[in-house]
């Protein structure tokens, strides 16, 4: 029995560190994915945001060029089809992620149009309340672009983390999913240029 | 082995990813080796123009745009206005951006420069490029409601563009300065400089009366507690070396009181895993620094302009 009592402790600490170390990756994981689950926020925040400003904007542009009908059907469903595909699950399912992308691109091409038709209308152009838009239209995108930047590093931090060994064990056992990253889009419709 | 000196003696063990344990020793290899080729994944990014280190004045004309007079008016500005509001505007001048992206490049400066405090800093940095021809207001996440992106394009296109397309970049930067100044005033106050020693005051007393009456608890709870003020590292470091410091003086104030001695039983406390707890606490990385979330400076908004 004394012999056996050494073995017991060593047994014993041994469980009792693995049990630490194992709840501190698990715990790792945990951060980082909330992280993840906050940089997406973000993202979802200024996409949001883009989408708020669209009607203002399909406003005032009616007030110059009502005839101009096809480019503000366009605008206003691809916005009602962006708007649906903002959830929190995206991140984690590779098709939902790249349904959303689609959709906040095909909502930057339409846009794109919708200010290219504005080009011809001067007046338009001058009117202050476009030029505000345009200012906040502006803005947005350039948060966009930050808050995507800033979601891939966390997104990658939190892959990192999970992907390596021995983490890779605990990641499966409690159902960790891996996160999507933001691709650059290769085609031609980039974010809406506002050109003076 | 006498069974009063193994436990009592031994100082809090260390993190268990030590040299003894072979198993660990490989699978810390293993995990060296894939860390650090995770660190491929992410190359660290070259830039054409750094980012220059926080400066300690208002106005940084890298450019040499700015008459004298000018630069020490706009500083004494900007200094005054930091120390009636706490609101930090920065001015900026650089030469080129040597093919960096002007918003890319802004982003990278306010998130070094951190104009302002506080987790969301209230503070400005006004950049202008001469070789470009660009300029930009770059707001801080605390300034957003006060400063939005269709004021600043505003005060860009009505305050700075016309002084700058005839050259009169003093002008320019002046008003410009005059006019976020406008828009930010009001929105903070300047709140006095807290002491960080006072925030700790009361846990620090706690913890010290813990640990002289249950010291492995006390010890354990010192460490945790710094870990997580301090972060991980450093904080365990402190910790233990706090923890000890306290240990001794413990020894000592028993020693003067005649009361415990240390011949054959150990007092109550001591038994048992006692003096394993205080080490346990670190391991795995399982305590760290809490809810310190990502602290960006700013979010990307402002304006810009090109003249």
């Amino acid at each position: 029995m004394r012999k056996a009592l050494p073995l017991f402790f060593a047994v014993f600490a041994i469980f009792f560190f693995a049990g630490f170390y194992f709840s501190g990756m698990y715990n790792g994981l945990v951060r980082a994915e909330e992280n993840v689950k906050k940089a997406w926020s973000q993202v979802e925040n200024v996409y949001q945001r883009r989408l708020d400003l669209i009607p203002n904007l399909v406003e005032t542009v009616k007030g110059y060029a009502a005839h101009e009908k096809n480019t503000f059907t366009e605008v206003t469903q691809a916005r009602s089809k962006a708007a649906g595909t903002l959830t929190a699950d995206v991140i984690n399912d590779p098709d939902k992620f790249a349904q959303f992308q689609a959709a906040q691109n095909a909502m930057s091409s339409a846009l794109s149009r919708l200010l290219a038709v504005v080009e011809a209308y001067p007046n338009l152009k001058a009117n202050q309340n476009f030029l505000t838009l345009q200012a906040q239209l502006e803005g947005t995108e350039n948060r966009i672009a930050v808050e995507r930047g800033r979601y891939n590093e966390a997104a990658q931090a939190f892959n990192v983390r999970l992907k390596q060994f021995p983490t890779n064990l605990i990641g499966g056992m409690f159902g960790f999913h891996a996160k999507e990253y933001f691709k650059a889009d290769a085609a031609a419709s980039a974010a809406p240029k506002v050109q003076f | 082995m006498p069974k009063n000196i193994s436990k009592r003696t031994r100082p809090p063990a260390p993190l268990p990813r030590s040299n003894s344990d072979p198993s660990l020793k490989n699978r810390g290899r293993a995990f060296a080796f894939l860390f650090a080729a995770s660190l491929l994944l992410a190359p660290p990014a070259v830039h054409a123009l750094e980012v220059p280190d926080k400066p300690s004045g208002y106005v940084n004309d890298y450019a040499g745009l700015l008459t004298a007079s000018t630069r020490q008016e706009l500083e004494n500005a900007l200094s005054d206005f930091d120390k009636n509001t706490s609101t930090q505007i920065l001015v900026a001048l650089f030469p080129s951006l040597e093919g960096e992206a002007l918003e890319d490049f802004t982003q990278r400066l306010i998130e070094r420069w951190r104009p302002g405090s506080g987790e969301n800093p209230n503070g400005v940095i006004l950049a202008v490029f001469k070789n470009d021809r660009a300029v930009r207001i770059e707001v801080g996440y605390g300034l957003e409601g006060a400063l939005p992106d269709a004021l600043a394009f505003q005060i860009i296109h009505q305050e700075i563009l016309p002084a700058f397309a005839g050259g009169d970049f003093d002008g320019g930067v002046a008003r410009g300065a005059a006019a976020i100044m406008r828009a930010t005033r009001g929105e903070y106050t300047a709140a006095p400089k807290k002491d960080p020693f006072q925030a700790h005051a009361p846990a620090a007393f706690f913890l010290f009366i813990l640990a002289m009456m249950l010291p492995p608890l006390g010890y354990a709870l010192i460490i945790g507690y710094c870990m997580f003020v301090l972060g991980p590292g450093p904080g365990f470091i402190t910790g233990v070396a706090i923890s000890f410091v306290l240990f001794i003086f413990h020894r000592l104030l028993s020693k003067m009181n005649g009361g415990q001695t240390f011949s054959g039983r150990p007092p109550r406390y001591w038994s048992g895993t006692g003096g394993g707890f205080g080490g346990g606490s670190g391991s795995g990385g399982g305590f760290s620094g809490g809810g310190f979330t990502g602290g960006h400076a700013g979010g990307g908004g402002g304006a810009s302009g090109r003249w």
